[in-house]
């Protein structure tokens, strides 16, 4: 089947793109950017930037393991989401204790 | 203490385990998410975080399999845990160590293992994050660097779960840490019918070394009195700050005559104890003691009649102790009623 300079060039650009898009940091900002809406307490300054690593070598781990990008980023998003649940917990637990006597 | 002296150290990774106080408590999400993660990414029949106690292997989260916990000396985990690296076992009918094993000839019938330590921040092997398979299988080198990330996560799950449990100034439990504890506590006492107290302490007049003195002073003071209490209690009794100025003792196996003992102790102590605070400042506190049962059925209630028991402390001129009348509060239901 004949394809055009033009198709050959779209489907070039759609790989670049693709490949843009399976960088494993990218897909950890993508599912993380919620985070800058959080007020996070130093306290769990380290954590907060060890999970963010973490998640970046899962989604390494995942790549390398020759797992899709819909499947990696499905990953990401789920431990991600997980962990920030626990985190604004945590955050809520640590106000209670951080307290002005009326 | 190096790497190896901690693998080799059982007596402080029992500790540091159960300082974690994450044993027995019930399902929760981050760890229920990171199993169902592994069995549908590694497509295993089972997986379980499973954290190794003195005799047991306790599992936090588990799939595809029924049991909580099994004995210890049967487990693959409690191999895992020797080492620092991924323990892996591609079939486990020709491995002398767990080809006898129950959990091979029997349910669930393991026939392939791959483990990863959870090790904690002080470096103690708490557990193993396992995924297992009925058939033999050899896990592949991205199979075990995809387990290994998913068990920093565990780790990582289990520190910030300690965080939120503990006080960040005093060191002590904090009131989710505290809640948590006392409702396995009270479960327990329900259970075997055993005594049980709760005692209640608020500091009397805080607000004016706060007002007076400031904040650090304040803190100061807060930081002193959780010392002379855990000092003080049995390592048996649970102790922990409930809010600002409010502390909460557990005591199992003891009649609140028995905690109103121990709890005019702390108060004596307390009181005798001077706080430099620019001026010499000596404290006072208010105790209220209750127990279960008289319509208290959970912690929660028990919380209550303490909270009633205290306020009747305070506004009895403060620095008491006092247990809840729980024959006085029928009696005054009972006249309501009528």
């Amino acid at each position: 089947m004949y394809k055009s300079a033009d198709h050959i060039k779209f489907k070039l650009v759609l790989v670049m793109q693709t490949e843009y898009i399976v960088n494993p940091e990218d897909i950890v900002a993508s599912a993380t950017k919620s985070l800058c809406e959080i007020d996070i307490p130093p306290t769990l300054a380290d954590s907060i930037d060890n999970h963010q690593k973490q998640l970046i070598s899962l989604a390494s781990a995942l790549l390398a393991g020759g797992y899709d990008e819909m499947m990696v980023k499905q990953s990401i998003e789920v431990s991600f989401n997980s962990y920030k649940k626990e985190l604004i917990s945590t955050i809520v637990a640590l106000q209670e204790g951080s307290y002005v006597c009326q | 203490m190096s790497a190896n002296e901690r693998l080799n150290d059982e007596e402080g990774r029992i500790f540091a385990l159960h300082d974690l106080e994450i044993l027995d408590t019930s399902e929760e999400k981050p760890f229920e998410n990171i199993v169902d993660l592994i069995q549908q990414v590694l497509k295993v029949p089972m997986c379980a975080v499973s954290l190794v106690d003195k005799n047991r292997q306790w599992f936090k989260a588990r799939r595809g399999m029924d049991a909580k916990e099994t004995a210890r000396d049967i487990s693959f985990c409690t191999h895992a845990i020797r080492k620092m690296e991924p323990l892996v076992v591609p079939d486990s009918h020709k491995d002398p160590r767990f080809c006898d094993s129950p959990l091979v000839t029997g349910e669930p019938f393991i026939r392939s293992y791959a483990g990863i330590p959870l090790a904690s921040s002080d470096g103690f092997n708490l557990g193993a994050l396992c995924a297992m398979d009925k058939e033999p299988r050899e896990f592949s080198d991205a199979d075990i660097a995809i387990l290994t990330n998913f068990a920093n996560m565990v780790v990582s799950e289990m520190e910030l779960r300690r965080v939120a449990s503990t006080d960040q100034l005093t060191n002590v439990l904090s009131r989710r840490g505290w809640l948590e504890e006392a409702k396995r506590e009270i479960h327990r006492a329900i259970r075997y019918d055993r005594p049980i107290s709760v005692a209640i302490f608020d500091l009397d007049r805080f607000k004016s070394i706060n007002d007076t003195y400031g904040h650090p002073a304040g803190d100061k003071v807060l930081v002193s009195f959780s010392d002379l209490c855990t000092n003080t209690i049995r390592q048996m009794d649970c102790f922990g700050r409930i809010g600002g100025e409010e502390f909460a003792l557990l005591m199992p196996e003891t009649t609140p005559e028995d905690a109103y003992t121990l709890a005019e102790r702390l108060r004596e102590a307390y009181a005798e104890t001077p706080f430099d605070l620019g001026d010499v400042v000596h404290g006072t506190v208010s105790i209220g003691i209750a127990t279960l049962g008289h319509g208290a059925t959970d912690i929660y209630g028990v919380l209550d009649k303490a909270d009633k028991a205290m306020y009747a402390a305070k506004n009895s001129g403060r620095n008491k102790t006092v247990i809840f009348d729980d024959e006085a509060a029928a009696n005054k239901t009972k006249t309501l009623v009528a």
